[in-house]
């Protein structure tokens, strides 16, 4: 090639739009002639000049090409740009040609689509991204089911584990493990001591879940028994907050409860553990257990287990063989084993599948208004249609087809909706980091959302479909254009149907019926949401402060010794500023973890499956104060540290109403096998409290006194009258005085504890109520926008009414009259659709009944009073038309 | 302009075929016609009105292709027809009659 050549060449990016817009045999034509011209332009004005006039040459062909393709076809065709790219081309010079019509539109269709990219996102990541788990479809979670509970899955013994481990073929593996808590002891300089979420697992844990370690070997059985447990695999952010990214740290010794752990791997970033207990907080580390010495223990449910299937089994034979099991079992130890059955649960229906009545209703909602985007835009485009009767007109006359002006009409529809829906990406991918918020608080932490190429497919196939459908009606009018009205300037002005004809009226009613049944929708979920929170707990949490302290075993070894730890944690407590009531508990209410025990009532033995169960916590006496639960009957009793010979406890009323029907609770004797207490009278019945959550029922408990039975893990409950925050931050400085080894954990306000527990119930009323209020607003909108045009077009009408005496009131009601048809009709569509809706929906509901007359009549007043303000404002427009103006209108 | 009468662009891309002599293409078309109005002139305008006129059987083209001429792309050279003629002499006599008399009124 020549010098000329090189130094001749024209911008490149223009070459390449002029081959695109100029297609077929011209191409190589103008392109050569083109290049020859640039050439000389060169020569003439210089490369820099050229350049630029070269460029505008090339938009100069885009633009004629576009605009005189009609004439072309007409005449032929030269074959010159492939079809659809020319109604593209036009698509998008119409929009320019109306910058205020195209930034509406757009504007209304990226909200619509946005949110439903939103959900996308929520959807994708809970249901279309496989979990982080090898074949995640073969996991199985296994319970144990308590023989009067068969609707809530028991953790599991021992010995059962084993049993499914070693019997049940259709169960390849089984691994068990625990939740637990673990205190990383402080190191020399630079860690504090922290307490951090943990999991104690069988070695063959990970192997079960098909998930190696980034770093290192991981647990094998040998060395867990050789190294007698004290091994630990860290988690990704663990490693990298506290011990910066070290790659060096396999091998190394870190403390973990005052005992040195070697650690012997690090797991991958994308590692979550499918267990409900860590939805929230994922865990920070894993050790091992063997369970050697616990083969035979039927009585202690302790642990979680979590199954991958043999090759080419099925839930439902695992589900067969396990009860098959449990039967067997129940025959041979029926002390521990009568009664009790069996629970398979796919792990990610487990893990998600309560998210899922969440997301497939927001689904519908965001479909919902995505329907009443697409009538606004179907009524904008008839209104526009109306205007562009003419240019219709003259195709036709033309003789361009009308499936072709359909076909024009269609891909101009679907470029607005496709710029809607990269306007709407954009708008969520810029909120991704607030849609991950969300997405934790709400949701689960065990999935991450993103805007990645499904998503965006999703979004494209709905931006699509969308845009077709809001042409049908203008893409319908215009294949039914009459040439003569549409050429005859204001053809059919004087003589038009008032109102824009029964499409449109259908569009409307499809509106109001659509935004009524999301109002209804919202109304139900904010009512379900405020019946929950608004249960009465028990307790009162106003103003509360809690916390957990440990102290670990390896140093506190005696009861001795943690006890002290524990007086002297409750008597600095009391010291602080602000801090009325100081009690103590051994697990808090609305947390999962709960201890429960069976127990014999004294005189009234009864054998294994119809012993009474009673979930427990030890106290000390100042905890019913510090909480505000109300003491029912008796005296709470005093004992607090000290063991003694007779024990006192104290009860709930549902403990009492279920174990002693008819008789005087207080002094009637409880057996505890277990415990060194033997007999335990009750000398209190206090109100009951809420265990499992808002949405649970009171569970019997019994209270037992701290120093009948005293445990390491204790929580404090402060009771504080002023700013518990100045509190929150001296708790942790006195805590950390006490021992370094011993940090305050989960510190917060009661409060915050009992929001986390209603976070999905109150996602969905927040966000069902702002779709609501986007419906409403876009169907309001839409309500407006075509009463202003009826009216707009009913202008000469009024004016000779009112000219021939017809009163302003007669004008409004006239207008307002054809308006209330169409409210009324698309409010009892909405309404009945509410119900079917809102009973499909009940199992999510709380305290409201799907058919909730005020949730309906609520939706009829709003929407009967916004939809009617709409109408009524364009309508005292036409009032004030001055007669001669309208008449001088045509 | 009447039914069959001439827009003035294509009049002016008709007379400057004429100029430039029995056929020619479209380089020189536009650098004459710049040359000829002193003004700038969309090629693309150009393209459109030797298609159009084409059409109407006032041009007929030939493609010539790289074999024939040497160059590295084809082109399309346009040459004017019998039927070209007429309206091209409508053209000239209604502006000479437009002009009659006051050529004086506008003499620089």
């Amino acid at each position: 090639m020549s010098e000329r050549d090189v130094e001749g060449r024209p911008p490149r990016v223009a070459s390449a739009v002029l081959r695109w817009v100029v297609s077929g045999d011209e191409a190589d034509v103008v392109e050569g002639e083109l290049a020859e011209l640039f050439r000389r332009r060169v020569g003439l004005h210089g490369r820099r000049e050229a350049r630029w006039w070269y460029r505008r040459q090339v938009a100069g062909f885009a633009l004629r090409v576009a605009t005189t393709r009609e004439r072309r076809e007409e005449e032929g065709g030269m074959g010159w740009v492939s079809d659809v790219g020319g109604d593209v081309r036009w698509a998008v010079r119409m929009m320019r040609k109306r910058p205020t019509f195209t930034a509406v539109a757009i504007l209304t269709l990226a909200l619509g689509l946005g949110a439903n990219t939103a959900i996308f996102t929520l959807v994708s990541a809970h249901f279309l991204v496989p979990l982080p788990f090898d074949r995640p479809e073969e996991l199985a979670l296994v319970w144990e089911v308590a023989p009067d509970r068969p609707d809530r899955p028991m953790t599991v013994s021992p010995a059962n584990y084993f049993v499914w481990r070693e019997e049940i073929a259709s169960l390849g593996d089984v691994a068990a493990y625990n939740v637990d808590m673990a205190t990383l002891s402080g190191e020399s300089g630079d860690a504090a001591a922290e307490r951090v979420t943990a999991s104690v697992v069988t070695p063959h844990f990970f192997d079960v879940l098909g998930v190696r370690p980034r770093l290192g070997a991981g647990f094998s059985e040998e060395a867990t028994r050789q190294a007698s447990e004290r091994l630990v695999v860290l988690s990704h952010s663990l490693w990298v907050r506290r011990y910066g990214g070290d790659p060096a740290i396999v091998g190394r010794d870190i403390r973990i409860d005052s005992e040195p752990h070697t650690v012997v791997g690090v797991m991958p970033a994308s590692f979550r553990q499918p267990e409900r207990a860590l939805t929230w907080q994922g865990a920070e580390l894993w050790r091992p257990m063997l369970l050697d010495d616990q083969r035979d223990d039927r009585g202690s449910h302790y642990l979680r287990t979590v199954a991958r299937l043999a090759p080419g089994t099925t839930l439902d034979q695992a589900r067969e063989e396990t009860s098959a099991m449990a039967g067997r079992l129940a025959q041979a130890y029926p002390d521990t084993q009568a009664g009790w059955g069996v629970q398979v649960r796919a792990v990610d229906e487990y893990l998600l599948g309560e998210a899922r009545p969440t997301l497939l209703l927001l689904l519908a909602a965001g479909v919902a208004v995505l329907l009443i985007v697409c009538a606004n835009l179907a009524n904008l485009l008839l209104a526009r249609g109306e205007e562009r009767r003419r240019e219709f007109a003259v195709r036709a006359a033309l003789g361009s087809g009308r499936g072709r002006m359909v076909r024009q009409i269609v891909v101009e529809s679907v470029v607005l909706a496709l710029g809607g829906a990269i306007f709407g990406a954009l708008l969520v991918a810029a909120g991704r980091e607030a849609i991950q918020a969300v997405q934790i608080r709400y949701f689960s932490g065990l999935v991450d959302v993103a805007v990645d190429a499904r998503v965006l497919g999703l979004t494209t196939v709905l931006a699509v479909a969308a845009g077709v459908l809001f042409s049908l009606p203008v893409a319908r009018s215009a294949s039914r254009a009459e040439l003569r009205p549409g050429l005859v300037e204001g053809g059919e002005r004087a003589g038009g149907r008032p109102g824009g004809g029964p499409t449109r009226n259908l569009l409307v009613v499809g509106q109001v019926g659509l935004a009524t049944s999301l109002v209804v929708i919202a109304a139900l979920l904010t009512r379900s949401f405020n019946e929950l929170v608004n249960v009465p707990p028990g307790f009162d949490p106003q103003g509360v402060v809690t916390f957990g302290v440990t102290p670990p075993s390896a140093r506190y070894e005696e009861r001795g010794s943690y006890v002290a730890y524990h007086q002297e944690i409750e008597r600095l407590m009391r010291e602080i500023p602000g801090v009325e009531e100081v009690g103590m508990v051994s697990d808090l209410p609305f947390t999962t973890e709960n201890m429960w025990t069976t127990f014999q009532i004294e005189g009234r033995p009864a054998s294994p499956p119809d012993e009474p169960r009673s979930d427990f916590h030890r106290v000390t006496p100042e905890y019913f104060a510090a909480m505000d639960i109300p003491v029912v009957r008796g005296a709470i009793p005093e004992q607090r540290w000290e063991s003694q010979e007779d024990v006192e406890v104290a009860v709930n009323r549902r403990f009492a109403d279920l174990y002693l029907p008819g008789r005087d609770p207080l002094g009637a004797g409880i057996v505890l096998e277990w415990s060194s207490v033997r007999t335990a009278r009750i000398a209190a019945v206090v109100e009951n409290v809420l265990d499992d959550g808002f949405a649970g029922d009171p569970e019997p408990i019994l209270y037992l006194p701290y120093g009948a039975s005293p445990g390491r893990r204790m929580y404090v409950v402060l009771r504080t009258a002023g700013d518990p925050g100045a509190v929150l931050t001296q708790v942790r400085t006195v805590v950390a005085a006490v021992d370094p080894d011993v940090p305050a954990s989960d510190l917060r306000l009661l409060q915050g504890l009992l929001a986390e527990t209603v976070a999905r119930p109150r996602a969905a009323s927040l966000i069902g109520s702002a779709f609501a209020l986007l419906a409403l607003l876009v169907a309001v909108a839409g309500i407006y926008g075509v009463l202003s045009y009826a009216v707009e077009r009913r202008t000469r009408e009024m004016g000779i009414r009112s000219a021939l005496g017809a009163s302003g009131r007669q004008l409004v009601s006239m207008v307002m009259g054809q308006t209330t048809r169409l409210l009324v009709v698309g409010l009892a569509l909405g309404l009945a659709a509410a119900v079917v809706a809102g009973n499909a929906l009940s199992g999510i509901l709380f305290g409201v009944r799907g058919w909730d007359p005020s949730s309906l009549a609520l939706a009829t007043l709003l929407l009967g009073s916004v939809g009617t303000l709409a109408a009524w404002l364009p309508a005292r427009r036409a009032v004030r038309i001055d007669p001669k103006e309208a008449l001088r209108m045509e | 302009m009447g039914r069959t009468g001439l827009g003035e662009f294509e009049h002016q891309v008709l007379l400057t075929i004429l100029r430039l002599g029995r056929e020619s293409y479209s380089v020189p078309i536009v650098a004459e016609l710049e040359g000829r109005t002193g003004r700038g002139v969309a090629t693309s305008a150009v393209y459109i009105a030797l298609r159009r006129m084409e059409k109407k059987g006032l041009l007929r083209s030939r493609l010539e292709t790289p074999e024939e001429s040497g160059e590295p792309y084809p082109r399309r050279y346009f040459a004017l027809t019998e039927a070209a003629l007429e309206p091209l002499r409508e053209a000239r006599r209604s502006y000479i009659s437009l002009w009659e008399g006051i050529e004086p009124l506008l003499d620089e």
